[in-house]
């Protein structure tokens, strides 16, 4: 789990590498408003879909990670309880009768 | 002209670099699991993480596509602005020429040629932008992610405005030849519907339809021209026509305002993507038309008796071609034409496809007479009536249109 979500955050490092930069906009290069004005809005909506994919991948990488730190307290709890449980048998076998006489149920 | 197809390469491989890049990161992913995680939470990871690669994969797709398109784009431009400078130097020769001592007249006739192929080709080429942007934004549109649409079709499109016009003048109808060989198809792809205006242009009922359905607007300088949706008339007001479209002896026409009416019925997008006659004449004449098919080089041929019978009830044929070449958009063909003393002279022409001609006759043998809709005067036929053999008409035309009766 560890190694996933570190994968899927090294992904969206990937990802924002290759986000698309400056590209050559303007009529002077093609030739006519109606091409450098639709260059230009999908320039823009593939930046803006590609950091938002990149942030999706992150979020599931994060999400991961609070998963495996999740199990891991729920591990850690657990831990202690059987400690605490063990603790606890452990002290009553070393007597035979309970409280004021009364016999240790068997 | 501006533009820079160097430039335009620089984008498109910034946009490749960016859609390998995300490739790479959706094939990465795809490798990324937690076997041994089972329940809810699991799957749910899993379902998420299923359409984070399909999101990563189309971050690939799309700027590769776009890519494509700007580097054919590129293409276009450069061999355009190629083409057109090889007209302006020819320009230029002729107008040397012309001004010399003593002036060569001669060359009056490749200088108005020249003057019109320039037009064309400016036309074309701010075509190829309109269609290349075009293809852009129906990229981002189409786009199923949802993580981001455009509006679509943007404000605006598509953009025929950014065309030029030349303006409609009031003496049109009455200075109108409604001969078909006067008229010429300029850089818009509608041959289908000049074929089918020149089809209905060889008969006197097919003029009166074509002038009762145009009225100049004194008030307005313009014309209202009548076209018909499933039978329903429809009226379109038009005042400028497609510069570098179509044109009646090198002037705007008749063929001109149906051109413009047509835009304005279709959307120039539609107009210029090519069409059907048997889809067209309905919407020029109101009537059902029919449509005739044949598959193109097959060894049963056209039965010709039906198109004979359209012909007897005075109704007018288009004839379409498909692709005709394997390696290209025309073949040479034997074909003969009529002499000032009505006999048979052979020659040559180059037949193209997928193109549409208007059928001026069928002769016993089944061999078809047809003119291009690109007028007199065209690097193809010349223009004028041209006899296409039966074999010839077997092998290359697959589609005629009929008019219905009008």
């Amino acid at each position: 789990m560890q190694a996933t979500a570190d994968g899927f955050q090294a992904i969206a490092e990937d990802l924002r590498a290759c986000l698309l930069g400056t590209i050559p906009s303007g009529v002077d290069v093609y030739g006519y408003p109606v091409l450098a004005d639709a260059v230009d809005r999908l320039a823009e909506a593939l930046r803006t879909r590609h950091t938002a994919v990149a942030d999706a991948t992150e979020t599931v990488g994060d999400l991961l990670e609070a998963c495996r730190w999740g199990y891991q307290k729920v591990d850690e709890a657990a831990a202690v309880l059987m400690e605490a449980r063990l603790r606890v048998m452990d002290a009553m076998s070393q007597s035979t009768t309970g409280p004021a006489g009364q016999a240790r149920p068997v | 002209m501006s533009g820079d197809p160097g430039a335009i390469r620089t984008a498109a491989a910034a946009m490749r670099a960016s859609g390998n890049g995300a490739f790479g990161a959706a094939r990465t992913l795809q490798t990324l699991d937690v076997e041994s995680w089972n329940g809810w939470a699991a799957n749910a990871f899993r379902n998420r993480k299923a359409a984070i690669v399909a999101d990563v994969g189309q971050q690939g797709t799309d700027p590769i596509a776009a890519a494509g398109i700007l580097d054919g784009w590129a293409n276009q431009m450069a061999d355009a602005d190629a083409a057109i400078a090889a007209v302006q130097d020819r320009m230029r020769a002729s107008w040397g020429a012309l001004v010399a001592l003593p002036p060569d007249l001669s060359v009056l006739p490749d200088l108005a040629r020249a003057q019109r192929e320039l037009a064309t080709l400016r036309f074309l080429r701010e075509r190829g932008a309109i269609y290349a942007a075009d293809q852009l934004y129906e990229l981002v549109a189409g786009d199923t992610s949802g993580l981001f649409r455009l509006t679509w079709p943007p404000d605006g499109w598509p953009p025929p405005a950014s065309l030029q016009t030349v303006p409609l003048t009031s003496t049109i109808l009455d200075d109108a030849s409604f001969d078909p060989l006067d008229v010429s198809q300029g850089g818009i792809g509608d041959c289908y519907m000049l074929a089918s205006l020149m089809a209905l242009m060889q008969t006197d009922e097919g003029d009166q339809l074509l002038r009762d359905n145009i009225k100049w607007d004194p008030d307005l300088n313009g014309y209202w021209v009548t076209l018909y949706d499933h039978g329903d008339p429809v009226r379109y007001f038009v005042d400028h026509a497609q510069a570098g479209g179509a044109t009646e002896n090198g002037s705007a026409g008749i063929a001109s305002i149906y051109e413009a009416a047509l835009n304005e019925h279709l959307t120039f997008n539609d107009l210029t993507n090519g069409g059907w006659p048997d889809d067209t004449f309905p919407i020029i004449t109101g009537q059902e038309a029919s449509e005739f098919t044949h598959s193109t080089g097959s060894d049963q041929g056209w039965d010709m008796d039906p198109l004979r019978d359209q012909l007897a009830d005075g109704n007018q044929l288009v004839a379409s071609t498909g692709s005709v070449s394997g390696s290209g958009d025309s073949v040479r063909i034997a074909i003969n034409r009529l002499d000032a003393r009505g006999a048979h002279v052979p020659g040559m022409v180059d037949l193209y496809g997928p193109h549409s001609y208007t059928v001026s006759g069928i002769e016993a043998d089944g061999s078809v007479w047809v003119m291009n809709p690109w007028g007199t005067g065209n690097y193809a036929d010349g223009g004028g009536p041209f006899l296409v053999s039966a074999a010839d008409f077997n092998l290359y035309f697959g589609n005629v249109g009929s008019s219905g009766s009008t």
